[in-house]
């Protein structure tokens, strides 16, 4: 039983949030606004390598697993970093798993820096993938069709379509057209549920990340701000909210950690507890961005404030996949051995 | 079917104003001289008295005319901040002169007002506020800043809350004033919401000026003239009134030059940063989910809030009526806040993803992505969730108030002991 | 980071599993449901007797019998079954302060009794006009001769009718304002001129009032310094916000889930989802009581973490109990006490029991303000 992170792990933390604090800082957001894609900041992660660390070793990557993902995915998610780090990740490890030349040409490509590969979270529909998250950045999509992984390359013209939305994030409508399939069958399938887990816990991670730090730059003003000659965090309207907000961060954080555990170590509670995650933080996030816009009176309802980066934010990342209800769907199937309708 | 009770009384009214109409309606005139002859024959509200300008009629009559006039196809009267804030306080504590002179352009539409009360520093605090007037003979000069003033940049006047009086405990050196923003010490800025949009503005005042003949209800008096003010804003907010300002009023507001018949075909403006129930059931039959269980809780509890929110304004009204009703107007906003947040939330699970998506692609041009991103606004504007909350519990409830240290301090010694703290 | 009991915690934890299929027979647990009483003489001698009672401090006849993590297992075990061992609680916060600050007479009187399960004490703070302020209390504590004379009414003092002493907060100097000026003492129950009434509680426990008039108090029985009592105080207290309440969120889920099953029902998506909810609440309160208990394994105060911990989960159990009341639909209603009662009539229990728990060992709000304070930073009122 151990809540700490070890040396390494403090070490990977701060080293992100050293970077990211210097080169995603809320006026950096803004700036990449409304695509919300920083080229300079992704070449810099790129470099401290972080589509290299989310690869197995055997496939030319560094191995690490879920925590420390989850650990680094938190700091992107708090600065509200304009790159598209999760999906890079995401589809990296799921390239890695496939047995398939194709996807192992377009993993190296990955980790040479040539290209930015996404992954789409919802089925296609139609010959679609709607809001694919960074389509409208990336240079190929990996698309769940029927029973069928394909690789779209997105460097046709009309292939993508970005989208204008309220994440200011760089989503895109994706035509699939006929691309040849990484897998079929039901490899195809178990590959992309997979590779969805870890969407999930990551994009979890990153909501825990996002509301920690509206949360405490909220804390930060309610000692500031000053009405009937007192604080506003010495009311008690305004301190137990944010009381709440601090315990289900806290207890989001532990939810994510635990379900990053549990599926570096191929635990049979993963899908479970990665969907568990994923829910408990998008509403945690909704909550504590919501609580950041209101206790910062007017000031937080104008674009000049940073509440609202974090709240357009807090609905944006989860909901291209869905609701925390649909979340709990998910975990419920898992937990009660319901099989996975795709 | 409560609209349709109460409209019956108002079949004469509504006949009257058709009668009127025939005769008067022109729509070669310009919207000015339409105004000013709707004003003169005491359409604009009707609910004042005839020596004020009125007809003598009930609140309701209000509402029954200009329905009247949009149903003649006639351009309505003038609408704006002044009519729903500014005439009614200038009416309860101006002097028959103050009256005769501020009232009339509000009524005939000539005149444009907004609300200079919150500071940077003087939110739901109000009283706190240290925008600072100082006598100089028969005027007053006035400096400091004033911030959330929507229609600012269109305005003429501005109700003005400014400090007279350092040397009284803070709510009673307030004073009202009628303030023309016309002058070299007045700057106005618009400030960005989270919408995107510009509605508020923040105002500068640099050594402005005011006629001493424009405060309103005496020196040291504004805080209970700024209670009749806000009693104003809260019923016509509380009571859904949906965008007070339409028609815009006064030479910034665009209308009065225009021909009244062109003018006519405006429609009011998409109020649809606040969506209720009739838009999201709409959007739950458009897209199929009107079946979904879970959907049709929400919409069940939407619908409900809808109707408690409209039995709570008529509840309000009638109260108002005898005197009272300030607990019930903050139900009404609280109400409302809560039917603007589940509206926008129901909006966005309807939709799913698509719902994240901006401007023209969007479905209905992005209302819904648009209603979440404004729906924070509503439990901050016209008083915060927790003011309205802290109104119920002391009048309704009757629960005592929080002890406030400052309140019989000289605001002076508040301010110079605030300067002192680390 | 490692989220799994290790082999030989696994191993204890079957152990008080064992003892309790044991120890805990229908009998009691039925006895203690219908009187509201927690507290069963046997069952605690047979707890004493493993070395399970103060099993985590040094004894004159030996070394800790349980570390930290083994007790917060033992007292989650004991928790979820509803073992009656409320008596066994506020004994041992109440030999703690002893062992602390009590003098040597009553360390020797009152430690090696409560190690082998043979004394219990009751708590005595609260009072009907002073709840979560606990320093305004008025119970009057004045000086005769060798001893003192006790004045003033208690409330919420849980087991008093059958316990062998109430710890009992005095104001001793009436000049003293607010924290100065308390004395706690050791009150034996048997003393002249106390009076106790019974007071029943919607979840079915069994509380007291206690009235003093003019009880004549040797000074042998004080705890602490004279006018200390604050002190005394504040060593009881932090143990009350590390008392586990999601065993009891554990059971009730599982009690659902297993209903379910049983229904054939625990394949319908609505149900499912809803029963996630609660599944991932119980989650988190777990994991934020392990983190607290970890942290005292460690040697660390969970200052915040502590408070979050109990907010959390009594919130999670409240919630819970309501909306599961409402998913198993109108046979949740149904007695435990009636033949035809479902899941045990667990979930219409809990929905009565998890009031008390968001209200005692400290209200929800004022943990809120602990943690509005500590991992916050908010300046209090």
């Amino acid at each position: 039983m151990d809540f700490s992170l070890d040396d390494e792990q403090q070490a990977l933390v701060a080293s992100f949030a050293d970077l990211l604090s210097k080169r995603s800082s809320p006026a950096h957001v803004r700036q990449a606004e409304p695509t919300g894609f920083e080229p300079a900041l992704w070449r810099a992660l790129g470099e401290v390598g972080v589509v290299e660390m989310a690869v197995p070793a055997e496939r030319g990557g560094w191995g690490a697993g879920p925590i420390d993902l989850a650990l680094v995915a938190e700091q992107v998610g708090a600065s509200a970093a304009p790159a598209p780090v999760i999906e890079a990740q995401v589809a990296a490890r799921l390239l890695a798993s496939l047995d398939d030349p194709a996807a192992s040409a377009a993993l190296d490509a990955m980790l040479g820096g040539e290209q930015l590969e996404t992954k789409a979270v919802r089925p296609v529909v139609d010959g679609v993938a709607e809001l694919v998250p960074a389509g409208a950045v990336a240079d190929a999509a990996v698309v769940l069709d029927g029973d069928r992984l394909r690789l779209v390359s997105l460097a046709a013209s009309g292939a993508r379509c970005p989208v204008a939305n309220l994440a200011a994030a760089p989503l895109a409508d994706v035509t699939v057209g006929d691309a040849a399939p990484l897998a079929s069958g039901p490899a195809a399938l178990v590959a992309f549920e997979a590779a969805l887990d870890d969407w999930l816990l990551l994009t979890g991670a990153a909501l825990v990340g996002l509301a920690g730090r509206a949360h405490r730059t909220t804390c930060e003003y309610a000692r500031e701000r000053r009405t009937w000659n007192a604080p506003i965090g010495s009311y008690q309207g305004v301190a137990h909210p944010l009381a709440d907000d601090a315990t289900a961060v806290d207890g989001a954080r532990l939810l994510v950690h635990e379900a990053a555990w549990e599926l570096g170590r191929h635990g049979r509670r993963g899908r479970e507890l990665a969907a568990m995650a994923f829910a408990f933080a998008s509403e945690t996030a909704r909550k504590a961005t919501y609580d950041a816009v209101h206790f910062h009176g007017g000031v937080g309802f104008t674009l000049e404030a940073d509440p609202q980066l974090y709240y357009r934010r807090a609905r944006g990342w989860p909901r291209v996949w869905g609701a925390p209800q649909d979340a709990y769907g998910r975990a419920a199937r898992a937990r009660y051995h319901t099989s996975e309708a795709s | 079917m409560a609209e349709v009770d109460e409209a019956r009384p108002h079949a004469d009214l509504w006949a009257e104003v058709h009668a009127w109409l025939d005769e008067s309606w022109d729509p070669d005139r310009s919207v000015d001289e339409w105004w000013k002859l709707v004003a003169n024959a005491g359409w604009t509200a009707p609910h004042l008295s005839v020596e004020q300008g009125g007809r003598g009629l009930s609140r309701r009559s209000q509402a029954v005319v200009r329905a009247a006039f949009a149903d003649h196809g006639a351009l309505r009267p003038p609408g704006g901040l002044g009519l729903l804030m500014a005439a009614p306080t200038i009416l309860t504590h101006g002097t028959p002169e103050q009256v005769g002179r501020l009232v009339p352009p509000i009524l005939d539409g000539q005149v444009g007002w907004c609300q200079l009360f919150s500071e940077p520093g003087a939110g739901s605090d109000l009283a706190g506020l240290t925008t600072r007037a100082t006598r100089d003979g028969d005027r007053w000069v006035i400096t400091g800043q004033k911030v959330w003033s929507s229609m600012a940049a269109q305005s003429d006047y501005g109700m003005l809350l400014a400090r007279t009086d350092f040397d009284v405990p803070k709510h009673k050196g307030i004073s009202w004033f009628a303030f023309r923003l016309d002058q070299p010490g007045v700057t106005v800025r618009p400030l960005r919401e989270m919408t995107g949009h510009a509605v508020f503005n923040e105002v500068f005042l640099d050594e402005a000026v005011c006629d001493d003949a424009d405060l309103i209800g005496g020196a040291g008096n504004g805080w209970a003239v700024t209670q009749t003010t806000l009693h104003f804003e809260r019923t016509g907010i509380g009571a859904g009134g949906s965008h007070a300002g339409f028609p815009e009023p006064g030479p910034k507001g665009g209308m009065l030059g225009r021909r009244a018949g062109d003018a006519a075909l405006d429609e009011a403006p998409n109020d649809k940063l606040t969506l209720g129930y009739p838009d999201v059931a709409r959007l739950a039959r458009e897209r199929c989910r009107s079946d979904d269980p879970v959907v049709r809780q929400d919409l069940a509890r939407l619908y409900a809030y809808s109707q408690l929110g409209l039995w709570n304004a008529q509840r309000g009204k009638a109260e108002a009526r005898r005197g009272g009703g300030q607990a019930v107007a903050s139900i009404g906003k609280l109400t409302q806040t809560r039917i603007v947040k589940l509206a926008a939330k129901l909006g966005m699970d309807i939709l799913g993803p698509d719902g994240l998506v901006a401007g023209a692609q969007a479905v209905d041009g992005g209302v819904f992505a648009e209603a979440m991103v404004f729906s924070p606004a509503a439990s901050i504007y016209g008083g915060t969730d927790e003011i309205q909350r802290n109104i119920v519990a002391e009048r309704s409830l009757g629960l005592p108030r929080e002890p406030t240290p400052d309140r019989d301090v000289a605001f002076g010694e508040v301010l110079r002991s605030r300067a002192k703290m680390p | 980071m490692d989220f799994e009991l290790s082999d030989d915690l696994v191993a204890f934890r079957d152990e008080v599993r064992a003892f309790l299929a044991e120890e805990l027979t229908p009998e009691i647990d039925d006895r203690v449901y219908r009187t509201g009483v927690s507290h069963d003489d046997g069952f605690v001698r047979a707890l004493a007797a493993r070395g399970w009672v103060g099993g985590t401090w040094e004894r004159d006849d030996g070394p800790p019998t349980l570390d930290a993590l083994r007790a917060h297992i033992l007292e989650a075990e004991l928790t979820r079954v509803e073992a009656p061992i409320y008596a066994v609680y506020t004994t041992q916060m109440v030999a703690n302060v002893i062992r602390v600050v009590g003098s040597p007479d009553l360390r020797a009187e009152i430690l090696p009794r409560f190690h082998r399960g043979e004394v219990s004490i009751a708590l005595g703070m609260t009072e009907p006009e002073a709840g979560s302020d606990v320093a305004a209390i008025r119970t009057r504590a004045r000086r005769d001769r060798d001893g003192w004379i006790v004045d003033g009414q208690k409330m919420f003092t849980t087991n008093a009718h059958i316990t062998d002493y109430v710890f009992l907060l005095t104001r001793s100097n009436p000049d003293a304002v607010r924290h100065a000026g308390l004395t706690m003492f050791l009150l034996p129950l048997d003393l002249p001129g106390i009076e106790i009434q019974a007071v029943h509680t919607l979840s079915g426990e069994r509380t007291n009032i206690v009235f003093l008039n003019d009880v004549v108090v040797d000074d042998r029985w004080r705890i602490g310094e004279v006018d200390g009592g604050w002190q005394a105080l504040m060593l009881a207290l932090q143990d009350e916000h590390s008392a586990p309440f999601s065993p009891h969120l554990s059971r009730l889920v599982e009690a659902v889930e297993q209903w379910a099953h049983e229904a054939g029902r625990i394949d319908e998506p609505e149900l499912q989802t809803r029963l996630a909810r609660w599944a991932t609440q119980l989650e988190v309160a777990t994991l934020l009581e392990l983190r607290a208990t970890w942290m005292e394994a460690k040697g660390d105060v969970p200052l915040a973490e502590g408070p979050m911990s109990k907010l959390f989960s009594t919130e999670a159990l409240v919630g819970a109990a309501e909306d599961l009341t409402e998913l198993v639909g109108p046979d949740a209603l149904r007695s435990r006490l009636d033949p035809t009662a479902v899941a045990d009539g667990r979930v219409e229990h809990l929905l009565r029991f998890s009031l008390g728990t968001t209200i005692y060992a400290g209200t929800s709000e004022i943990q809120r303000n602990i943690i509005a304070q500590q991992a916050c930073g908010l300046p209090r009122a």
